[in-house]
């Protein structure tokens, strides 16, 4: 449905099919906008320049064996998951 | 990385992010952490200082009391790898020197812009979101923006069990009856109020007030007090002592809601419960139950609070999944703005429902995302417009349950990006709405199609839309289908037409088909046949397209890249040619014999509107006077001995396109007049014809005469002149523009190479020297056939100068010096020339070409030698 015609349909419709296709077809745009700022933000976001974080981990050893207790599983994943991140150039 | 670390309240979250910090440090590095309280801020600092110092990893704090707190080391800008602080750092005076990751505590507690500040104080830094509850406004942003992930940190480091929550109508007193259990074990409680002093406004009770109250009731039990208003070491003061069990309630504010750990709290009471967010209390619950003991959460609220208050409570009873919690809250609250800064409350939408038409936001997300994919800058705007207006799911979905389990699953399936851009627009043109409607059901499945009443409607979809078919009815309401299909076939790019017709009218229908109508179906419409119909027609048109494409393609190489050169005479010919193509001019073309004066006309030809038609070439001198009339203009049978036949003259089988008169200083003065009138009055008779015919051509005409001269011998009709010079080109002859013989000489290699199924060889420097030497009397096309010789005529890898033609080998040798106006050439040229010659009739031997040239081995070594630096 063109945007003209969805305007006046939402406004004088001629059955309640014809104005909830109007309504669908408002919506549609107006969501289709918001994700485009959104996701060209993100996009944005992939661009700046960022740099890798390539330590290799001796801090973290050390650290660990200093607690008094282990990490859990997750907790083991989710590090290596972020570090992960951290290592990879630019912001990912 | 950008990324949310969401976990329950003590699952861990810190440590995590402790260990990206180090990593970070050890990268060379600054990592900063950002907490929301002070309280928080000084907790973070000293577990880190306790646990790196032995690490010799420096940690910095920053607060706005650090001036008052002495006892806290302040931000030391010089060496900190770890800097932990409040909002303060945010401002003025904190200048990270390398930030590299900025980690910040409690999302919720933070504004979205002071987010993005902490952000900025680093040259793009990693960037680490945590939380137990994340935002309603981060959830639903990030429902829509995966692969951003939420990272299951849901398991805790000890098994803890979660407070037994339970919202209670009314006043402070009902919850004393768990004060017996709590007395006998001598727990310590945590009771909450919202804020610290009286305020009549808001009805909340002081904490002070109700610090008195609980005083007495828990006596013989000693019982503390934290809110904003007090100094940080005096609450410090108080919270150590509730740590270490001298203090065994406390009355607080909000003041302790996040990262206060006291593992033995085990019972809360929350006054006023509904003034608080979901994700607040959450917060708050999470500062009991740490230990062993069971634990009890009372969320005390007002029974005259509002139904989305009470939800709220009743949301915590049920759950302590800090991801579900929020989810909730996006529910009861909404998402904020998602491209504003407000985080949460209803976002500034006209007309979309984030909750009831969730289905539609996930059809966008998927949508631009694949738009986003093929074209990043956002180039084909109008794709946009084909993919809001087509025809995906759209039917309102239910609002979502709150499942953390499905909350990210898409749930409409989006069009792909090929499908959208490639959807042909139909519009149907029928007086009827039944007609219309059914049609337009049956079709959009395949096809974007609009719809129109009458012929006014359908020109406005028209010229907006640009429909690939128009499929209308013969018969509008006193309007005829065919009064639209004429006007619709005149636009430029015309869509194709389909008539519908009813039975009886079908000879109009044909009628309409033999003034440009695609086709037409008859009434009532058979779907089936109508699909089919329009895939064919589109397809049919494809083609024809796709071909248009491609002779123009070829047409347009014949165009300006035929002719090379780039010296400063032909710039200014390719300047003059592609000023006077697109005009109707009659052009008159000079230069010596294969200078390319046929290459120019056909490049104005293929520059010109008139390229799609033909371009005639007339060669006049090759034909006897009496022939070329015949050529020019036809003949009738019998119109002199041999004419069998009529034959139709080049003029009008130019018709509408160029015709080209080469030589055109040869013609007789008869033919002269009848030429002179055919491009005067553009009429003309066959030869032996009565009949006086018109033909709509574009002149070129070429020689290589001097035509002034010969109107001034009285050779060539002066008028005829005037005609033929509007325009004059004059070709160059190649002598004297010698830079782009090397040009020259690389094509046409290519060129006779491929022609004569021979490898591609190079010219050797000595006889690109030989080529450049040579005058050319026959200009290029002498230049073509010397260089197609050595092409067939070389059998080494590159071509020498024994492969050139005689004629070019002997004047640039000897013959050169016999040559008296030789302007281009020069002594050193000359001798040049004369050297590599002798050098190859002895076929390299030094000593050899010494005796011919009649100078000693010495000096033509060093000859040699000079030419030598001079090339390098």
């Amino acid at each position: 449905m063109p945007f003209a015609e969805a305007l006046r349909a939402i406004h004088f419709p001629e059955s309640f099919h014809q104005r909830d296709a109007a309504r669908a077809r408002l919506v549609r745009e107006e969501f289709f906008g918001i994700q485009l700022i959104l996701q060209a933000r993100k996009a944005r976001w992939h661009e700046l320049p960022g740099a890798a974080k390539k330590a290799r981990g001796k801090l973290i050893a050390k650290l660990e064996s200093a607690l008094p207790f282990s990490l859990t599983a997750s907790q083991h994943s989710v590090i290596a998951e972020i570090l992960t991140d951290l290592r990879a150039p630019p912001c990912a | 990385m950008n990324r949310l670390l969401q976990g329950d309240v003590g699952s861990g979250k810190t440590l995590v992010a402790l260990e990206a910090m180090l990593h970070t440090v050890e990268s060379g590095w600054q990592a900063a952490l950002m907490a929301p309280t002070q309280i928080l801020a000084e907790q973070h600092y000293l577990n880190f200082h306790r646990l790196l110092a032995p690490l010799g990893i420096s940690v910095a704090l920053r607060t706005s009391a650090r001036s008052e707190n002495t006892a806290m080391p302040l931000f030391d800008k010089d060496a900190p790898g770890i800097i932990v602080g409040t909002h303060a750092l945010l401002y003025e005076g904190t200048n990270f020197q390398k930030l590299g990751l900025a980690v910040i505590d409690e999302q919720h507690k933070f504004g979205v812009l002071q987010r993005a500040k902490l952000i900025e104080q680093g040259d793009a830094p990693d960037v680490l979101v945590m939380t137990a509850t994340p935002i309603p406004r981060t959830l639903h942003a990030d429902a829509l923006r995966r692969p951003r992930c939420l990272d299951p940190l849901r398991k805790t480091g000890q098994p803890r069990r979660n407070p037994d929550s339970r919202p209670r109508h009314g006043q402070a007193p009902r919850s004393r009856r768990l004060r017996p259990q709590a007395t006998r074990q001598r727990p310590p409680g945590l009771h909450r109020l919202p804020l610290v002093e009286d305020s009549e406004k808001l009805s909340a009770k002081s904490a002070i007030a109700e610090f008195e109250k609980w005083k007495t009731l828990l006596e013989p039990h000693t019982v503390g007090l934290v809110h904003g208003r007090l100094k940080p070491e005096e609450k410090e003061a108080v919270m150590s002592r509730f740590r270490d069990g001298s203090i065994h309630a406390l009355v607080a504010t909000t003041v302790i809601e996040v990262g206060v750990d006291v593992p033995n709290a085990n019972i809360m009471v929350v006054e006023n419960a509904e003034r608080f967010g979901l994700a607040q209390l959450h917060q708050l619950r999470g500062r009991i139950g740490r230990g062993e003991h069971k634990s009890f959460c009372v969320l005390l609220h007002d029974p005259k609070a509002e139904d989305t208050a009470k939800e709220k409570l009743l949301v915590l009873e049920k759950t302590s999944d800090g991801f579900e919690i929020a989810e909730a809250d996006l529910r009861l609250r909404g998402p904020g703005d998602l491209v504003g800064t407000a985080q949460t409350g209803l976002p500034p939408l006209r007309l979309g429902d984030i909750f009831s038409d969730a289905g539609e936001m996930e059809f966008a997300r998927e949508s631009v995302r694949a738009v986003l994919a093929k074209d990043p800058r956002l180039h084909a705007a109008k794709i946009w417009r084909s993919a809001i207006s087509s025809n995906a799911p759209s039917e309102p979905s239910p609002p979502r349950q709150v499942d953390s389990s499905k909350s990210c699953q898409p749930q409409a399936v989006p069009l792909e990006w090929d499908e959208m851009s490639l959807r042909k627009i139909i519009l149907i043109v029928d007086d009827e709405k039944n007609t219309r409607d059914g049609l337009r059901d049956a079709l959009e499945d395949h096809f974007e199609v609009y719809v129109a009443a009458d012929i006014a409607g359908a020109m406005s979809v028209v010229e907006t839309e640009k429909p690939d078919v128009v499929l209308t009815d013969l018969r509008l309401a006193g309007e005829s289908g065919m009064d639209l299909a004429e006007k619709v076939l005149k636009l430029p790019k015309p869509p194709l037409c389909i008539m519908m017709t009813a039975y009886g009218s079908v000879d109009a229908a044909v009628e309409a088909m033999k003034r440009g109508v695609y086709d037409f179906v008859t009434k009532p419409v058979n779907i089936d046949r109508l699909e089919i119909l329009i895939q064919r027609a589109l397809r049919e048109r494809d083609t024809r397209k796709e071909n248009e494409e491609l002779k123009q393609q070829a047409s347009r190489r014949s165009g300006l890249e035929s002719m090379i050169g780039q010296s400063g005479p032909m710039v200014e010919v390719f300047d003059t040619i592609k000023q006077v193509a697109p005009s109707r001019a009659t052009v008159l073309i000079q230069g010596e014999t294969g200078t390319g004066k046929e290459l120019a006309a056909q490049a104005i030809h293929t520059l010109s509107p008139r390229a799609g038609k033909k371009f005639i070439a007339v060669h006049c001198k090759a034909f006897s006077a009496q022939l070329l009339e015949s050529e020019l203009f036809g003949h009738e049978r019998g119109a002199f001995t041999g004419a069998f036949e009529r034959r139709i003259g080049r003029f009008e089988q130019a018709n509408g396109g160029t015709l080209f008169l080469d030589e055109i200083g040869e013609i007789d003065e008869n033919t002269q007049v009848k030429l002179l009138r055919a491009i005067g009055e553009r009429t003309f008779e066959r030869v032996g014809g009565n009949q006086t015919l018109q033909a709509d051509v574009r002149l070129v005409a070429a020689t290589n005469r001097d035509l002034a001269k010969l109107v001034a011998e009285g050779k060539f009709r002066d008028d005829l002149y005037f005609r033929l010079n509007v325009v004059q080109i004059t070709m160059p002859p190649l002598r004297s523009r010698k830079e782009d013989i090397p040009l020259m000489v690389q094509a046409f290699l290519k060129d006779s190479a491929k022609e004569n199924s021979k490898p591609y060889r190079d010219m050797s420097p000595e006889a690109m020297a030989c080529i450049i030497n040579y005058d050319w009397p026959g200009n290029v096309r002498e230049l073509r056939a010397a260089i197609e010789h050595a092409v067939v005529m070389s059998g080494t890898p590159k071509i020498g100068v024994r492969d050139l033609p005689a004629s070019v080998r002997e004047q640039t040798g000897l013959s050169l010096l016999n040559t008296p106006a030789a302007g281009a050439l020069n002594l050193h040229q000359t001798e040049t020339a004369l050297i590599l010659r002798a050098l190859e009739e002895s076929a390299g031997n030094r000593t050899e070409a010494a005796k011919r040239l009649g100078i000693s081995r010495r000096t033509l070594h060093r000859r040699l030698k000079d030419l030598k630096t001079i090339r390098s």
